[in-house]
C-alpha cells in the first residue's frame, strides 16, 4: 500500500512515528504500507521504497522543508503534482484546518480522488464546508473517504455513530467537544480569570500559542457540523452562530455552581436537523446553528472536567448513548488516521 | 574553562567548590549545571500523581534550601525569595496537571526545566556572592535544541543550533541550566539524564576549549566501587573506549553519548575533585595509559534478570537473534548483554529486573504461536560484572585470569559475553555473589597484574 502524506506538522510527524510501530498490525492484514511521499509548504519528498523518517525530521528542522531531503527532495513541488507523480493508494491529508473555507485541503482531497486514491483526512475544513462535494466525488470515483480524526481523535465518535445508526435513528446529540475550552472553564471554576487560566493552559501545552479556534467555539462548530453531516449531510459550518468562552467571567461560574450547575461549551443536534450550542434548557426552534457556553447540571454525565470530551447521542430506540474520553492530541489524531487506513484495507477486501 | 557541574557527582554543598572555580577562573568560566536525579524523579512522580503535591514540594524545598544555605547575607534573602516563587510556580503547574487529568508532556517539561533553572540561579548567586559577574541561562537560551528521531529506537539527543548564546561568556561566568532545552518549535523540552554532559562537550568544542572539568565528590574514576573493594584506587587515565564502557556501567560520571562526542570532537574530560576542582584525578582522552594496566576497572550493574530463549528449530534459522531482540525492543526494553550458544539453540539476554515482565510478554506474543521457540527460562536477581581495559585487546589469558579469580572466590558464573572490541568482558552472577565477584576481579586481577 502506497501512502502519500500531505502536511508534516505535529499530526504528520506523530503519524509517521505510529506507522513505524503499527507495521505488524498491517502485515496481519496482508498489507505492507509504505509512505512514498511527504508534502509540506516548501515542496515534497518522494521515495519509491518508502521515506526514512529520522533524516526527514532533521531536514525539516534544519532547512524548513522536507523538500531538501537527500532521499529525493523536490522544492516547490505542490500536493497536486506529488499526487500525480506518486500515484498513492491512500492520501493522508494532515494540513492545518483553515478558517473561512475548505482551503487547499479540498483541492488536495479532490485531486487525490481524481487520481484514484482513497483519502484519510485529519483536516476538518472540507467536511465542515464542502462535505457533499467531497462525498459525491468519492462516490463517483468509487473511492473511500475517511475522516474520523476530525472529531474526537482518540474518542471514536464517528465510528460509534456509524454503528448506532444501523437499525436505529439519531434523534439528536449534544457534547463537550473541545478539550482546551473545557480545561480553561475547569480552572476558572476555582476563581482564576480567563486570562490566567489560558496562560496556564498554554504553558502546560493544552492550549496552542494561538487558541482562537478553540476558545471562540469554532473548533466545536466544525465538529458538530461534521457529525451532523455524517448523519444527514447538507450542513455548512458557516450556518453556526458562534459564541466562545472569552466572555465568561469567574463570577458566572460561581453563580452557576451555587445553583448546582457547571458551564461547558456544548454542541447539540436535533432530530429536525437543527444544530445548536446553547445554555442548558434553551432549545431554539428557528433552525439556526449556534455555539456558546451552556449550563449543565452538576454531576450529570456530560459535566466532564479538565481535558475530557463527552458526547450524548439520543437514539430513537436505544435512548441516550454516551461516549466519554480524552480529547485529541497529535498522537490520538494520528491513531485515528491509522484506524481509518485499517478500515479502508478491510473494506477493500470485502 | 568549561565545568560540567552535575549535582549527582558533587552533592549539594557547593560553596567551597564554586569559590575555588571563581578564584581560578573569574572570567571565561562556563558551568553547565545538572540537578540531582532524585529531585527530578520526585517532580515527575508528583506530576503523575504517584507522589502527593505537598510531599514533593517539601522534598524540593529541602533540596533547594540545602543548595542555597551557604549564600551569605542579603543575597541569600533575595535567592530565598526566588526559591519560594519557583516552588509556588511548580505547585501551580502540579495543580494544573492534576486538573488536566494527568501529566501533560509539555507540562512536565516546563516543570523539570523550571527546577533546573532554579538550581542554576542558585549556582549563579553563589558566584555573585564571591564577586564574579555571573549570569545564568537555560540550555535553550544558550542555543541548544532537542532533536528526536522519528524511527525506532526513538533516540533523543541535543544539538547546538545557535552558538550566539555562548558568546557572552567572555564578560564573566556563564551558568547554563544544562537540561533545560527547547524543541524545534521553541517549546520547553527537558533533556534526559546525561545530556547535560553532552551540552558541556558541545560548548567546549564551540568555544575552542580542549577540556571539560567534571568535579566529583570522591575525586576521579575508581578501579572499583570503594565500598565493595577497599583497595580500590583512582585510575589516572582512561581512553575514550574504556570510559565509554565504564559510563554504561555503574561508574556514572558523564554519559556514554558525551564520551563518544568528546572523542569525535577531540575534547578531553578531566574528572577532578570537589576539593581541588583543577587537579586532574582521572583524564579521559586519546593518551595511552600511563600505566601498563591490562584490566583497569571492574564495575557492576545490579538488579538484572536473565532470559534464555531456547528451541531446536532455532539452529541455523537465519534472523532468529534479530527477531528475538526485535520483539523485546518493541516493548521498549533495553538489552544489556547477549550470549548465544555456538549450537544456536539458545540465546541468553540480560535485561533489568523491572523490564523482565515486559520483555517476556513481548517474546510470548511474538513467538507464542510459532514452533521456533520451545521454551523461555528466566532467572531474577542477577548482576552483570564487567572488567574493562583497552590493554585486554590481543592480550592472551585475561579471560582465564578473570574467571579463575571468580571461581576461587566460590562464585558461579551464569552467562558470559565479550564485545568484539575486546575492551571488556562481562559476565552474570547471582546478586548474592556480585560483591564477592567484583572484589575478586579487583584484588586478584587488577591489583595482581
Amino acid at each position: 500500500m502506497r501512502i502519500l502524506l500531505i502536511g508534516f506538522g505535529n499530526v504528520g510527524r506523530a503519524f509517521l512515528q505510529l506507522m513505524e510501530e503499527e507495521r505488524r498490525g498491517f502485515r496481519r492484514l496482508g498489507a505492507d504500507p509504505r509512505i512514498v511521499g511527504i508534502v509540506d509548504r516548501g515542496g515534497a519528498t518522494l521515495s519509491e521504497n518508502g521515506v526514512k523518517a529520522s533524516s526527514l525530521l532533521a531536514t525539516k528542522i534544519a532547512r524548513g522543508s522536507v523538500a531538501y531531503s537527500e532521499q529525493g527532495g523536490f522544492p516547490s513541488m505542490d500536493a497536486a503534482e506529488a499526487i500525480r507523480v506518486a500515484q498513492p493508494d491512500v492520501t493522508v491529508e494532515a494540513t492545518p484546518t483553515s478558517r473561512g473555507g475548505s482551503g487547499p485541503a479540498l483541492r488536495h482531497i479532490l485531486k487525490a480522488l481524481e487520481h484514484g486514491s482513497h483519502v484519510v483526512s485529519a483536516n476538518k475544513a472540507p467536511f465542515a464546508y464542502d462535505y457533499d462535494t467531497v462525498m459525491r466525488t468519492a462516490l463517483s470515483r468509487g473511492r473511500i473517504v475517511k475522516y474520523s480524526a476530525t472529531v474526537g481523535g482518540g474518542l471514536p465518535v464517528l465510528k460509534t455513530l456509524r454503528t448506532l445508526t444501523v437499525g436505529d435513528v439519531v434523534e439528536g446529540f449534544r457534547g463537550v467537544l473541545n478539550a482546551t475550552s473545557n480545561y480553561i472553564l475547569t480552572l476558572m471554576e476555582e476563581g482564576r480569570s480567563y486570562e490566567e487560566a489560558l496562560r496556564l493552559a498554554r504553558e502546560i501545552g493544552i492550549a496552542e500559542a494561538d487558541p482562537t479556534m478553540d476558545v471562540s467555539g469554532m473548533d466545536t462548530a466544525y465538529k458538530i457540523t461534521i457529525i451532523a453531516n455524517s448523519i444527514e449531510g447538507g450542513h455548512r459550518v458557516d450556518e453556526v452562530e458562534l459564541k466562545g468562552i472569552e466572555g465568561v467571567e469567574p463570577r458566572d461560574l460561581r453563580e452557576a455552581a451555587l445553583n448546582g450547575y457547571s458551564i461547558r461549551l456544548m454542541g447539540e443536534f436535533t432530530e429536525e436537523g437543527r444544530l445548536s450550542i446553547r445554555l442548558m434548557g434553551e432549545f431554539t426552534e428557528e433552525g439556526r446553528l449556534r455555539v456558546g457556553p451552556s449550563k449543565l447540571k452538576r454531576g450529570s454525565v456530560l459535566d466532564v472536567s479538565g481535558t475530557l470530551n463527552a458526547v450524548e447521542f439520543r437514539m430513537r430506540r436505544a435512548g441516550p448513548v454516551y461516549l466519554l474520553g480524552r480529547g485529541a492530541g497529535p498522537f490520538e489524531t494520528a491513531a485515528a488516521i491509522i484506524r481509518d487506513i485499517f478500515e479502508i484495507l478491510e473494506e477493500e477486501k470485502r | 574553562m568549561i565545568v560540567n557541574l552535575n549535582l549527582e557527582n558533587t552533592g549539594l554543598e557547593l560553596k567551597e567548590l564554586l569559590e575555588k572555580l571563581a578564584e581560578k577562573a573569574p572570567q571565561g568560566l562556563v558551568i553547565i549545571v545538572e540537578p540531582r536525579e532524585e529531585a527530578l524523579r520526585v517532580l515527575t512522580e508528583a506530576a503523575a500523581s504517584r507522589v502527593g503535591e505537598d510531599e514533593a514540594l517539601a522534598k524540593l524545598a529541602g533540596e533547594l534550601n540545602s543548595l542555597a544555605k551557604e549564600i551569605p547575607g542579603s543575597l541569600r534573602r533575595s535567592v530565598e525569595a526566588e526559591l519560594v516563587e519557583s516552588l509556588n510556580r511548580i505547585a501551580e503547574y502540579l495543580h494544573a496537571e492534576k486538573k488536566a487529568g494527568g501529566a501533560t508532556p509539555r507540562g512536565l517539561h516546563v516543570m523539570l526545566n523550571l527546577l533546573g533553572n532554579t538550581v542554576s540561579k542558585v549556582v549563579s548567586s553563589h558566584l555573585n556572592a564571591v564577586g564574579v559577574d555571573a549570569k545564568w541561562v537555560s540550555a535553550g537560551q544558550a542555543g541548544f535544541m532537542l532533536v528526536e528521531d522519528y524511527e525506532p529506537p526513538w533516540s533523543h539527543y541535543v544539538s547546538l543550533v545557535n552558538p550566539d548564546g555562548l558568546k557572552s561568556v567572555s564578560k564573566g561566568a556563564l551558568v547554563i541550566s544544562g537540561r533545560a532545552c527547547v524543541d524545534h518549535e521553541g517549546g520547553e523540552a527537558s533533556l534526559r539524564k546525561g545530556m547535560g554532559s553532552v551540552v558541556s562537550i558541545l560548548a567546549a568544542s564551540e568555544l575552542r576549549v580542549n577540556e571539560v572539568y567534571v568535579p566529583k565528590a570522591n575525586g576521579g574514576v575508581y578501579t572499583a566501587d570503594p565500598w565493595i573493594a577497599d583497595k580500590a584506587r583512582v585510575i589516572p587515565s582512561l581512553s575514550y573506549s574504556e570510559a565509554l564502557e565504564l559510563s554504561r556501567l555503574g561508574e556514572w560520571v558523564v554519559s556514554p553519548q558525551a564520551v563518544e562526542l568528546a572523542e569525535e570532537l577531540g575534547v578531553r574530560i578531566i574528572v577532578s575533585s570537589i576539593r581541588e576542582p583543577f587537579k586532574e584525578c582521572t583524564t579521559i582522552g586519546f593518551e595511552k595509559a600511563v600505566e601498563k594496566q591490562i584490566v583497569k576497572a571492574v564495575a557492576m550493574i545490579p538488579d538484572m534478570s536473565i532470559l534464555t530463549v531456547e528451541g531446536a528449530a532455532m539452529a541455523g534459522a537465519p534472523g532468529v537473534a534479530s527477531a528475538i531482540l526485535g520483539e523485546v525492543a518493541k516493548r521498549g526494553v533495553s538489552v544489556s548483554m547477549i550470549s548465544q550458544d555456538a549450537s544456536e539453540i539458545g540465546i541468553t539476554l540480560l535485561v533489568k529486573d523491572r523490564d523482565l515482565d515486559m520483555a517476556l510478554k513481548g517474546l510470548r506474543e511474538g513467538f507464542g504461536r510459532q514452533r521456533l521457540v520451545k521454551r523461555i527460562r528466566i532467572q531474577r536477581g542477577v548482576a552483570v560484572i564487567s572488567a574493562v581495559g583497552e590493554g585486554m585487546r590481543g592480550t592472551r589469558g585475561v579471560a582465564a585470569r578473570i574467571f579463575s579469580a571468580v571461581a576461587e572466590a566460590g562464585v558461579n558464573v551464569l552467562a558470559i559475553a565479550q564485545g568484539s572490541s575486546e575492551t571488556s568482558i562481562s559476565f552474570a552472577v547471582s546478586m548474592g555473589d556480585a560483591e564477592k565477584a567484583v572484589k575478586a576481579v579487583h584484588d586478584r586481577v587488577i591489583l595482581g597484574f
